[in-house]
C-alpha cells in the first residue's frame, strides 16, 4: 500500500507546479510573428495599403460621381446608379484603420529613434486620414486605435471633420520638423520615394496646402505650396515593381479580373470633354489634348499598353501638377490673376514637355500652349460666355484640376468643395439618372464600424449629405 | 458460474450409466415462453443428472426423499427443489437479469456492469455496427441510437460522414465526437486543407475514424451525457465514442477469414427532361447556357446542317470532327440525356477481404488481423483503397503484471470527384448540359479558320466547337477522367498498456499511444479546365502530418467498506500532445500544357507559385479521478472530476475543472417481488465538459499581408516582403466554452427482461462558446477569437426493446429508438449572423434567438399575416430588404426501428430509420428548373383558360406551350420560361425561397440476411468452426418528399452548414454479399 501512495505522490510533484506549467507552454505562433524586430519592415504594408485607399475601390466610385468613368455591370453597374451601399466603404475603411493607423502605433512603439521613418509614416497618415475626413466628413482618430484593443475596449468616438483637419495640419508640421532633423535614412521600403528627404518634406507641404484647400482656407494653402513639391520628379506615386497582379498598377488588376467589362471610360463626360472632336470640349487653338485622351482611355476590358492602366504606371498619389494648381487657385483668390495665370502656364508648359503623362502613339498630338490674360476676357477663348476675368480663370484652374486629377478623389473633393460657394466654376458634368437630382456628396460610413461603433453619427447621414466643411 | 455449469453437465453426460435406482422423479422444466429443452437435472452434492427432452421432459432416479434438486439451464437461475414426497417436479425457471448483464466499457476504459452505472450511453452491438463488407463504421451508427445523428456527406467512396450526438453545442472548432479506442483519444478529423479551401466546392474528404477496421471491433458504445466524458474535460464537448478491440482470447488457436464484394448504385437521379433543346425562347442555339430552345422533335431528323468550310473541332475520344452548325441547321432529333448519365455513372464495386488470427494461453494471447479493400465508386474514376493490419499482444509478465501492446497500421488511397459550386464539378457540368448535347467528345484538337491547331481542346455545351480557352463548365467527362483529386494516408496508432495489480484492492495502469498520419493530397486541373483560376492549368499539393501523443497512470481502488457499501476509486493523471504540420504549394497558369501531375515548381512561372506552411501544437494536462459508490445494490452515486490544464489557454489562467455527478437508484431491489418489473432504476445526472480554443490565437500575429479593395488586390510577398499586424486581434482572456448538462433518466426492465426501456431527458448549455466576433475596425482591428455566444439543447430520448421471441431455436427482438433535440442559439455577440455556408445564395448560420444552421435567404414579399403580395398578374415579388428565414434543417424528431429474428442458423434483421420536419435548400433543382434542364420544366401542357405569365402575356385556351400552371393564391397563371429565368436563378433578387421544401425522409437503411454452417458434421469434414454467409443491403428505398437527391447529403460536408444540396454527387444504394471462415 504504501509503495502505491509513494509513486502517486511522486508523480502529483513531478508534474504540478513548474514541470506542468512548462510542458504546457507552447502557445506562441510557431507560423507567424508576433513581434517584428524594427519598424521598417511595416513600412511597405502600410503605403500599399495607402496606394489602395487613395487608388482603389473608392476612388473609382468617385470616378463614377465625377462623370470620369462609367459603371457597366453588376456592382460597377449598381454602385454607378447611386445604390452605393455601406459594406462599398469595408475594404477602404480597414485599410485605413488596421492598414495604416494601427500599424503606424506599432512602428512608433517599436522603432522611436528611426526618425525619417517616423517622418514618413507620420505624412503617410495625414494622407489616409484626411481622405477619409474628405469622403466621410467626421471620423474616428483621436480616440482610434487604442492601446490594449480588446472584447471590452470602448468604442473610438468620431472627431469633427474639421478637428481631423486640424490634427494633420499638427501632424504634418511635425513631420515636416523630424524631417528636417532627422539622422537616419529609409530605403527601399519606401515605395513611394526611395527614402528621399526632400521629396518628402515637399510631399508633405503639398498636402498641408491640399488640405486647407478642402477646409477653403486659400491664404494658408499658399503658405505651403511654396515649399511643395516643385518637379515632377517630387510627385508621391505609388509605383508597381512588376506585372503580377499583387505587385502592378491598381487599375491594372481591377480591369484584368474577372470585373473585365463591368467599367469603362468610353462614353463617360471626361472622355468628351477632353475630345478634339468636340466643339464644346476644352481643347482651342493653345490646347490639344489627344494624347492625354489617349493615355487616360479605360476601355475596361483589360489593360491599355503604356496607358493609365498599364500593370507598371506608376498612380500619382500627391503630385507636382496639384501642387502647381493649388498654387494658381490660392493666388487667384488671393486676388493675383496674374499670378494664377502664370502657374497655371508652368503647369501647362510641363504638359507640354511630353514628360507628364505617356505618349502611347507616336502620333498622338498634344499642345498646351500659355494663356495670356486676353485669353480670360470677355470674348477670349477660355470666356467665350463672357464671365468675369477672375471666375474664367478659375474655371479653366479647376477644369484643368477635374483633368489633371483623373482617378484620384481631386474631382470629387472639388465639385463638393465648390458646391457652396463656387457652383459656376464646377465642371457640369451630367448627373448618372434621370431619377437622382443632385450628385453625392460623401461616401458612406462602413457597414463594419456601423455594425460594431455606438458612436456612428446619428441620423447616419446618406449619400447626399455634404460633409461639414463643404456645408 | 457458466463454465462450472458446463462441467457439470459434461460430467454428469459421462457418468449418466451410473444410476441410484430407487425412485424416478419426472417432470417438465419450461420458462415462461414454454418448455426448455436441455436444461439440467442434477443431484445436489453428486454428479449425477440427466438433461431435459426437446419437449422439456425429465425423469430422474433419486436416491431418497433428501434428495434434493438442482435444475439450471444456461442464462437462469437455478432453482433447488428438496424430492421430498413428490414424484414430479415441474417448474418455470426464470432468466438469471445478471447472465444478461452487458457490460459496458467506461470513458476510461474499464468494464463495468450496466446496471452498475448511471450514465447515458447507446451500445452497438460490434456486429451490428458494420454489415459484412462495409469499411465505413460511422454510417453504421445511423438509425441505430437515440441523440446520435449520422450524416453521410456524398455517396463519393470514402467520403466523411458527420456525427452529432445531441444537438450541436459550438460554433468553431470541431463538432464530432470525441472517439476514445482502448482509453486513447483517437483522431477522427476530416480536414478540408488549404487545397480544397471553400467548403462549398470540392471533394469529400474521409473521416479518419474510418480508418479503423471493422473487424478489430469488440464493442462500440456512444456517451452522450456530459457526465460520462466530463474525465476527458475539454475535449468531450460533442459527446465521446468508446471503442474496444478485440484481443486474443485464451484457448486454442483461432483464426478467421471474411471475403465480400458489394455494388453501389447511383441512389436517386435528378430528374432531368428530354423534350427541349438547348438555346431560348424557343429557339436552339448550341452556345446557350439554357435549355430553353426548341421542341427536339419538331425538327427534321437526320444529320445536322453543318459549315465545313472553316474551324473545326477533332476529337481525340472518337473520330468524330465537329464543325460548326449553319444557322436553322440543327437536325438531329437525338436526345443524350441517359447516354450522358452513363457515361459518367457506373455500378460501383468493393471487395474486401478480411482475416483474424488468435491464439492465447495464461501465459498470454496474440491476435492479428488484416484486411484490404478496394472500391470503385459510382463515379467513374473514383476509388478508395484501404489496407490495414493490427496486431495485438497481451502478457502476463508476472502473476501481478499484465503488459498489453497493439499496433495499426493503415493505409488509405482515393481518386474522389471535384463536386458542389464549382465550375469543374462533375454534376454542375452534367445537370446543366443540354438534353441534346452528346457529351463523348469532351477533348480534342481546335482547327481555327486559319489553320492554327489548339492540341487538347476542352468541348463542353456551350462551347461545342471547343474554340475558347473557357469551356466555361466543365464536361462532366473531363472532371472524371482529365482531373485528379487523390489523397493517401499513411497511419500508424500504437497503444502499450502496463496493468500492475497490487493486491485484489488496487490496480494501476499505465497507458500509453501514439497516433501519426501522414494525408498527401493532390488537386489537379489541367489547361483549359473550366473556371478562370483553373484555365491554364492548377495544381494543389497539399500534404498533413498529424501526430496525436497520449499519456494516462491511473489506479484503481476498489474496497466493500461494509457488507452493502463498495466503493471504487479511480486516480489518474494523462498527458496529451497534439501536433499537426499542413505543407501546401499551390500553382496555376501553368507554362505548357502539362497532363499530370507534376511538382509544381517544375510546371508554373515562380510568380504563380505560392506555399504555405502551418503548424499547431497544443497540449494538455489533466488530473482526474472518479469515486463510484455502490449501497445495497440499489444506489449508486458517481462523483467525478477532471482538472486541466490546457496550452491554448492564457497561461495565467489555463486550468480548469470539470465536474461530473451521476446518481442512480435501482428502485426495483427495494422490493422483493418487483412483479412483472424486472429491474427499475432512476438516472440524474450532471457534469461538464468543454471545447478550448484554437491554438496560437493568443497573439496578434503579423502577416504578410495584402491589400484590396474590390478585385484589385496587391500583396507585400510580391513586393519582395514585410509585415503587417493581421485583422484578427490575439486575446490574452480566452477561456473555453463549457457546456453544463443535466439530465434525467428512467431504465426499465419487465418480464424477465424480456422487455427493456431506457428514457433520457436532458438539457444543456453552453456558455462562452467560441467564436470570431466583428470588432469596429476603427480599433485598429476588425475581428477577435473570443467567448461570446451561448448555445443551449434540450431534448428527449427513448430506446426500448422487446425480445418477444425466445427459444432454443427461435430468437425475435423489436428495437426502437426516438429522440427529438431542440436547439436555440440564446446569445450572439456582436449581433448579426454567423454564416456556415459562405459563397452560397441560400445560407445556414447561427442567429440569436433560433435554432442553429436555419437557412435564410431572400424570399417572396409577404404580408404582416404571412400571405405573399402578388404583382399585378397574380406573380409574387422578391423581398429585397434583406435574408429571410425560409427554413429549419433540424429535424423535429429522429427515430429508429431494428427487426432482428434468428432461427436456429439463420439471422434476419432489418433497420429504418427517420427524420422528421427537418428542411432542406433544393437548390440543384432550382437551378435546373432556371436552365430549363428539369424534368419540372419540360411539361408541355394545352391551356383550359387563358392565363398570363409572368411578363402580363396573355396566353389563351388551347394554346399548347411549354409550362405549368401555377396558383399563387390570385388565381391560375402560366408558369413558363419567363418565370423561371425571372425568379428563379443565382444570388439576389431571385425566389431563393423556394427552393426550400420540407425533407422529412425515413430510410430503409439497412436488411441483412446471414447463415451460419456449424453442425458437428461439417466440422468434422472440414476441420472449421463454421462458415457463415451474410448479404445485405443499405438505403434500400427512402420515402421522402425531395427528388432527385438524398435528402441527407449535404453540400457542406462535415460542418455545421446544414440542409444544402448545390450540385452534390449523389448517394449510393449497397448491396452486399460476404462469406466469413471461422477456424
Amino acid at each position: 500500500m504504501k509503495t502505491v501512495y509513494k509513486i502517486l505522490l511522486s508523480f502529483v510533484f513531478l508534474f504540478s507546479a513548474t514541470a506542468c506549467d512548462d510542458y504546457i507552454d507552447v502557445n506562441d505562433n510557431p507560423n507567424q510573428l508576433t513581434e517584428v524586430p524594427s519598424g521598417d519592415l511595416l513600412l511597405r504594408g502600410t503605403l500599399l495599403a495607402n496606394a489602395q485607399v487613395q487608388q482603389g475601390h473608392l476612388s473609382r466610385v468617385s470616378m463614377y460621381y465625377t462623370g470620369g468613368l462609367i459603371g457597366l455591370n453588376l456592382v460597377q453597374q449598381t454602385i454607378y446608379n447611386y445604390d452605393y451601399t455601406p459594406g462599398d466603404t469595408n475594404g477602404t475603411w480597414g485599410h485605413i484603420y488596421n492598414g495604416i493607423l494601427v500599424q503606424n502605433k506599432e512602428i512608433r512603439r517599436i522603432s522611436p529613434n528611426l526618425d525619417m521613418l517616423l517622418a514618413i509614416i507620420d505624412v503617410n497618415e495625414a494622407l489616409a486620414v484626411g481622405t477619409a475626413a474628405s469622403l466621410f466628413g467626421d471620423v474616428p482618430y483621436s480616440t482610434a486605435v487604442p492601446d490594449g484593443a480588446g472584447l471590452d475596449s470602448p468604442d473610438p468616438t468620431f472627431d469633427a471633420q474639421a478637428d481631423v483637419y486640424a490634427s494633420l495640419q499638427t501632424l504634418l508640421d511635425q513631420a515636416i520638423t523630424s524631417i528636417d532633423n532627422s539622422t537616419t535614412a529609409v530605403g527601399s521600403e519606401d515605395n513611394y520615394f526611395n527614402g528621399n528627404k526632400i521629396n518628402w518634406r515637399a510631399a508633405a507641404n503639398t498636402l498641408k496646402a491640399r488640405y486647407y484647400v478642402q477646409t477653403k482656407q486659400y491664404a494658408q494653402a499658399l503658405t505651403y505650396v511654396v515649399d511643395g513639391i516643385n518637379s515632377a520628379s517630387g510627385t508621391m506615386s505609388y509605383n508597381p515593381i512588376g506585372e503580377v497582379d499583387g505587385n502592378s498598377n491598381i487599375l491594372f488588376n481591377f480591369v484584368n479580373s474577372s470585373r473585365a467589362g463591368d467599367m469603362t471610360g468610353e462614353g463617360a463626360f471626361y472622355r468628351e470633354l477632353i475630345d478634339p472632336a468636340n466643339t464644346n470640349g476644352r481643347n482651342n487653338a493653345k490646347t490639344d489634348e489627344t494624347a492625354r485622351r489617349q493615355y487616360t482611355y479605360i476601355d475596361g476590358d483589360g489593360e491599355q499598353t503604356d496607358g493609365i492602366d498599364d500593370a507598371a504606371m506608376p498612380m500619382k498619389l500627391v503630385s507636382f501638377e496639384e501642387n502647381l494648381l493649388i498654387w494658381a487657385e490660392c493666388l487667384l483668390r488671393t486676388n493675383d490673376t496674374q499670378g494664377a495665370i502664370d502657374k497655371l502656364n508652368e503647369l501647362r508648359a510641363h504638359l507640354n514637355s511630353g514628360n507628364a503623362f505617356n505618349i502611347i502613339n507616336a502620333t498622338d498630338t498634344y499642345k498646351y500652349e500659355a494663356y495670356v490674360l486676353a485669353d480670360f476676357e470677355n470674348g477670349g477663348m477660355e470666356n467665350t460666355d463672357g464671365i468675369a476675368v477672375e471666375r474664367a480663370v478659375l474655371r479653366e484652374i479647376i477644369e484643368e484640376r477635374y483633368v489633371t486629377g483623373f482617378s484620384t478623389f481631386m474631382p470629387f473633393n472639388d465639385v463638393r468643395r465648390l458646391k457652396a460657394s463656387d457652383s459656376d466654376v464646377i465642371v457640369p458634368f451630367p448627373l448618372n439618372n434621370s431619377t437622382t437630382t443632385v450628385n453625392p456628396q460623401r461616401l458612406l460610413y462602413p457597414q463594419d464600424e456601423i455594425n460594431g461603433n455606438s458612436n456612428i453619427p446619428s441620423p447616419i447621414p446618406d449619400l447626399f449629405t455634404s460633409t461639414p466643411v463643404n456645408q | 458460474m457458466i463454465r462450472k455449469l458446463i462441467l457439470l453437465v459434461l460430467i454428469m453426460l459421462l457418468t449418466s450409466s451410473i444410476i441410484y435406482a430407487q425412485r424416478t422423479i419426472t417432470g417438465t422444466i419450461s420458462d415462461i415462453s414454454g418448455p426448455l429443452p436441455a436444461a439440467s437435472i442434477v443431484i445436489k452434492g453428486t454428479s449425477t443428472g440427466t438433461t431435459t427432452d426437446f419437449d422439456g421432459n425429465y425423469s430422474i432416479d433419486v436416491p431418497n426423499d433428501e434428495a434434493t434438486l438442482v435444475f439450471s439451464f444456461l442464462g437462469y437461475t437455478s432453482k433447488e427443489v428438496q424430492v421430498a414426497d413428490q414424484s414430479t417436479i415441474s417448474l418455470i425457471l426464470e432468466e438469471d437479469a445478471e447472465a444478461l448483464d452487458e457490460v459496458v466499457v467506461t470513458a476510461l476504459g474499464f468494464v463495468e456492469k450496466r446496471d452498475k452505472i448511471a450514465s447515458t450511453y447507446s451500445k452497438i452491438e460490434a456486429d451490428k455496427l458494420v454489415q459484412p463488407v462495409e469499411n465505413k463504421i460511422i454510417d453504421g451508427i445511423a438509425g441505430k441510437a437515440a441523440g446520435v445523428s449520422i450524416n453521410a456527406t456524398s455517396g463519393d467512396p470514402g467520403a466523411g460522414s458527420n456525427i452529432q450526438i445531441r444537438g450541436t453545442s459550438s460554433l468553431g472548432g470541431s463538432s464530432q465526437p470525441l472517439i476514445v479506442v482502448d482509453g486513447i483519444p483517437l483522431n477522427n478529423d476530416n480536414i478540408s486543407g488549404s487545397g480544397d479551401s471553400d467548403p462549398s466546392a470540392g471533394v469529400s474528404q474521409q473521416s479518419r475514424l474510418n480508418d479503423l477496421n471493422p473487424d478489430d471491433i469488440e464493442s462500440f458504445q456512444v456517451f452522450k451525457g456530459a457526465s460520462a466524458g466530463a474525465l476527458y474535460g475539454s475535449r468531450a464537448l460533442n459527446g465521446v465514442i468508446v471503442i474496444t478491440t478485440k484481443k486474443g482470447k485464451v484457448g486454442k488457436f483461432r483464426a478467421t477469414f471474411s471475403s465480400g464484394i458489394s455494388i453501389d448504385e447511383i441512389a436517386y437521379k435528378h430528374p432531368l427532361q428530354k423534350t427541349f433543346g438547348q438555346g431560348t425562347n424557343g429557339s436552339y442555339s448550341p452556345t446557350s447556357a439554357f435549355s430553353w430552345g426548341d421542341r427536339i422533335s419538331d425538327r427534321s431528323g437526320g444529320a445536322d446542317d453543318v459549315d465545313t468550310s472553316g474551324q473545326f473541332f477533332e476529337s481525340l475520344v472518337t473520330d468524330n470532327v465537329i464543325y460548326p452548325i449553319n444557322s436553322g441547321g440543327k437536325n438531329s432529333t437525338n436526345v443524350f440525356t441517359e447516354d450522358n448519365f452513363d457515361k459518367v455513372f457506373q455500378n460501383g464495386v468493393t471487395y474486401d477481404n478480411r482475416f483474424t488470427i488468435s491464439s492465447g494461453n495464461e501465459k498470454g494471447t496474440f491476435f492479428l488481423s488484416g484486411g484490404h479493400v478496394s472500391q470503385e465508386g459510382i463515379v467513374k474514376s473514383s476509388f478508395y483503397k484501404k489496407t490495414n493490419f493490427t496486431v495485438n499482444v497481451s502478457q502476463n509478465l508476472t502473476n501481478k503484471l499484465t503488459a498489453n501492446i497493439k499496433g495499426n497500421y493503415i493505409h488509405t488511397g482515393s481518386n474522389r470527384t471535384q463536386q458542389g459550386s464549382n465550375t469543374a464539378g462533375l454534376y454542375l457540368g452534367l445537370l446543366r448540359t443540354a438534353p441534346d448535347f452528346d457529351i463523348t467528345d469532351y477533348k480534342g484538337n481546335y482547327h481555327s479558320s486559319s489553320g492554327a491547331v489548339t492540341p487538347f481542346r476542352h468541348r463542353s455545351y456551350r462551347r461545342y466547337l471547343g474554340n475558347s480557352d473557357n469551356a466555361i463548365y466543365n464536361n462532366p467527362l473531363w472532371t472524371i477522367n482529365e482531373q485528379e483529386s487523390s489523397a493517401n494516408v499513411n497511419r500508424l496508432i500504437g497503444t502499450g498498456e502496463l496493468n500492475y495489480k497490487w493486491n485484489d484492492h488496487i490496480t494501476t495502469i499505465l497507458r500509453g499511444g501514439v497516433d501519426f498520419y501522414a494525408d498527401s493530397r493532390v488537386y489537379f486541373f489541367p489547361w483549359y479546365t473550366a473556371g478562370s483560376a483553373r484555365r491554364f492549368g492548377l495544381i494543389d499539393d497539399e500534404t498533413i502530418n498529424n501526430q496525436e501523443f497520449n499519456g494516462d497512470l491511473l489506479t484503481n481502488f476498489q474496497y466493500e467498506l461494509t457488507e452493502k457499501l463498495n466503493t471504487n476509486v479511480v486516480l489518474g493523471f494523462g498527458l496529451n500532445d497534439r501536433r499537426r504540420k499542413r505543407n501546401y504549394t499551390t500553382a496555376d497558369n501553368f507554362i505548357a500544357n502539362f497532363r499530370s501531375p507534376l511538382d509544381p515548381a517544375e510546371i508554373a512561372p515562380k510568380e504563380n507559385i505560392s506555399s504555405e506552411t502551418t503548424r499547431t501544437l497544443r497540449r494538455n494536462i489533466r488530473f482526474y479521478g472518479t469515486a463510484n459508490f455502490d449501497y445495497a445494490d440499489q444506489f449508486i452515486l458517481t462523483v467525478g472530476g477532471a482538472f486541466e490544464k490546457h496550452s491554448s489557454l492564457p497561461k495565467d489562467n489555463n486550468g480548469f475543472f470539470y465536474p461530473s455527478a451521476e446518481f442512480g437508484w435501482t428502485f426495483s431491489n427495494a422490493f422483493e417481488n418487483s412483479g412483472e418489473l424486472s429491474f427499475g432504476k432512476l438516472r440524474l445526472a450532471y457534469g461538464q465538459v468543454a471545447n478550448v480554443p484554437i491554438a496560437h490565437r493568443e497573439q496578434t500575429v503579423f502577416e504578410v499581408g495584402s491589400f484590396s479593395t474590390f478585385s484589385d488586390g496587391i500583396a507585400l510577398e510580391d513586393f519582395g516582403g514585410g509585415f503587417q499586424f493581421n485583422e484578427a486581434l490575439g486575446n490574452a482572456n480566452l477561456r473555453p466554452e463549457i457546456k453544463t448538462e443535466y439530465e434525467i433518466g428512467l431504465d426499465l426492465r419487465f418480464f424477465n427482461n424480456r422487455v427493456s426501456l431506457s428514457t433520457t431527458y436532458y438539457t444543456n448549455k453552453t456558455e462562452d462558446v467560441l467564436l470570431t466576433i466583428a470588432i469596429p475596425p476603427s480599433l485598429g482591428f476588425d475581428e477577435i477569437y473570443g467567448n461570446g455566444a451561448t448555445i443551449e439543447n434540450k431534448g428527449f430520448e427513448v430506446e426500448l426493446k422487446y425480445n418477444f421471441l425466445k427459444n432454443e431455436d427461435w430468437n425475435a427482438s423489436i428495437s426502437a429508438n426516438f429522440s427529438t433535440n431542440k436547439n436555440e442559439v440564446t446569445k450572439l455577440e456582436g449581433g448579426g449572423v454567423i454564416n456556415f455556408t459562405s459563397g452560397s445564395s441560400i445560407i445556414s448560420v447561427a442567429k440569436e434567438g433560433e435554432p442553429l444552421g436555419i437557412l435564410m435567404t431572400q424570399g417572396a414579399l409577404r404580408d404582416d399575416s404571412g400571405n405573399m403580395i402578388l404583382d399585378a398578374n397574380g406573380f409574387p415579388q422578391v423581398d429585397t430588404r434583406g435574408d429571410l428565414i425560409v427554413g429549419d434543417p433540424n429535424p423535429d424528431w429522429r427515430g429508429g426501428l431494428q427487426f432482428d429474428l434468428s432461427y436456429k442458423n439463420i439471422s434476419l434483421s432489418a433497420l429504418f430509420d427517420t427524420s422528421q420536419g427537418n428542411d432542406m435548400a433544393q437548390r440543384t433543382r432550382f437551378i435546373t428548373s432556371y436552365f430549363g434542364t428539369h424534368a419540372d420544366v419540360g411539361n408541355t401542357i394545352t391551356l383550359t383558360e387563358d392565363l398570363v405569365n409572368h411578363d402580363g402575356d396573355i396566353i389563351s385556351a388551347g394554346t399548347s406551350v411549354r409550362g405549368n400552371v401555377g396558383n399563387f393564391g390570385d388565381g391560375n397563371v402560366l408558369l413558363d420560361e419567363n418565370y423561371y429565368r425571372t425568379l428563379y436563378g443565382f444570388g439576389d433578387g431571385k425566389l431563393n425561397e423556394f427552393a426550400v421544401e420540407d425533407a422529412s425522409w425515413t430510410r430503409f437503411r439497412e436488411l441483412s440476411l446471414s447463415y451460419k454452417i456449424n453442425s458437428e458434421g461439417f466440422k468434422n469434414a472440414t476441420g472449421f468452426e463454421s462458415i457463415e454467409f451474410t448479404a445485405s443491403g443499405r438505403n434500400l428505398v427512402i420515402w421522402t418528399d425531395v427528388v432527385g437527391i438524398d435528402p441527407d447529403i449535404n453540400q457542406f460536408g462535415v460542418g455545421r452548414g446544414k440542409g444544402l444540396d448545390y450540385f452534390s454527387n449523389p448517394g449510393a444504394r449497397t448491396y452486399a454479399f460476404g462469406i466469413k471462415f471461422n477456424y
